[in-house]
């Protein structure tokens, strides 16, 4: 179960429960995901089941430590290393390569340079890196950009569909309702343009 | 012509190891901390880009002379003594060719993706081992410039090794002091292999280097 309070934003997600976040761009969804990762410092409070990650006071549990798996709208993905690289990133041997490979498509893809791989390509990489990671909670920022119809359904059934994800609480942005729905979101929490 | 070579090689390895060792933490912390102090130390890093090297080997010579309490010191400690030794020259490189190290990769540290450092972060790398498990892989080609800029530098370094070296044939007289002393009597036949194996050293070691720097691309947004 995760508990968020930042500014006005009040949040909960229960375990194995799936959270969309709705709202247009600019409206800082990316910068709440952010927070509650702590990658914006100790602001507001964030509970996960019985551990405080921050209180915008002395508690604050640093992002290493939270095991959270997070797609970024950029991706984010590491340029000095290939694709294989990337997904074995401090996590030499993780529990369901194979599977998350297959069903992404990126078998061909593995001895790639990240710069040489199309928008969509890095796209089911950033997705596959996270997935691989072991993780208490996920954060999906955008997952789908620039797939195309069958592999937005490989990539949502991997998420909603499998051990990877079993029981653990998803976060997930779009402002679009083809994801939303893909996802099977079963909570929704609106984000207003703030001013 | 060769034991001024070999010798020149060796401080310049020496020098290039030492100080990537002493650097990328340094520089590491320079790209990331913001404050005063942090402005002064990298200030005083790049002092030796704009000081006559000749005002570093004084300072050295000096601290490190028989009579200094550092060189006395020294001396009755380790039985070192720094002026006019190897040591004395590597101590002088060091500083000497500092900024040649820190620059590039303060600047290859600061051209890091933010995002790509909080992804790591978030897949548990943590603030201590960034540097080594990310950073330094994400930018090693600024390492790759940097230790050959260093290398060449050091390969060229006149002033402040001629100050606390001295002269003196197979311990501390380098290939710029060999030229130098060439030149002062006046044997310019023996002076142009010397001045050319400098310029041949340091092009290829500038033409290998170069490239590397290119190579560094971010993963297309």
């Amino acid at each position: 179960m995760l508990n968020v309070k930042i500014g006005e934003h009040r949040l909960s997600v229960a375990t194995g429960q799936r959270l969309a976040v709705i709202g247009a761009s600019g409206c800082g969804k990316t910068q709440l995901l952010k927070s509650i990762s702590g990658l914006n410092g100790n602001v507001g409070s964030v509970q996960f089941d019985d551990r405080v990650w921050q209180d915008g006071g002395d508690i604050f549990v640093e992002p290493h430590k939270r095991n959270i798996a997070f797609v970024f709208q950029h991706r984010a993905l590491f340029g000095h290393l290939d694709v294989r690289g990337n997904l074995l990133f401090n996590n030499a041997k993780p529990t369901h390569f194979d599977l998350v490979v297959e069903r992404l498509q990126i078998n061909a893809l593995l001895d790639r340079c990240i710069e040489k791989l199309s928008g969509g390509e890095q796209q089911r990489v950033a997705l596959a890196r996270a997935l691989l990671q072991p993780f208490d909670l996920l954060i999906l920022d955008e997952p789908f950009q620039g797939l195309d119809k069958g592999l937005k359904q490989a990539a949502g059934e991997l998420i909603t569909n499998s051990d990877i994800t079993a029981n653990k609480p998803i976060i997930f942005v779009s402002h679009h309702h083809y994801e939303v729905e893909a996802l099977a979101t079963d909570k929704h929490y609106f984000l207003e343009p703030s001013i | 012509m060769i034991e001024p070579l070999i010798l020149s090689l060796q401080v310049a390895a020496i020098t290039t190891v030492l100080l990537a060792a002493v650097g990328i933490p340094l520089s590491w912390r320079l790209a990331n901390r913001h404050s005063i102090a942090w402005r002064v130390v990298e200030a005083l890093t790049s002092l030796p880009l704009v000081l006559p090297s000749t005002v570093i080997g004084f300072y050295l010579l000096l601290a490190f002379a028989p009579n200094s309490a550092l060189g006395q010191w020294l001396i009755s400690t380790f039985d070192w003594q720094l002026a006019f030794s190897f040591g004395g020259l590597v101590i002088a490189s060091l500083v000497y060719s500092l900024p040649f190290m820190i620059q590039p990769l303060v600047m290859g540290f600061r051209s890091l993706d933010a995002e790509q450092v909080q992804a790591a972060s978030l897949m548990g790398v943590s603030p201590r081992k960034m540097l080594w498990r990310f950073a330094v892989p994400a930018t090693k080609p600024y390492l790759m410039r940097a230790s050959i800029l260093c290398f060449v530098h050091t390969l060229g370094e006149f002033g402040a090794i001629l100050m606390i070296g001295g002269n003196i044939p197979g311990q501390t007289q380098t290939l710029s002091i060999a030229l130098y002393e060439k030149v002062e009597l006046l044997q310019f036949s023996e002076a142009h292999p010397i001045a050319l194996t400098l310029i041949t050293f340091s092009l290829v070691a500038l033409l290998v280097g170069h490239p590397h720097i290119r190579e560094v691309r971010h993963a297309q947004r």
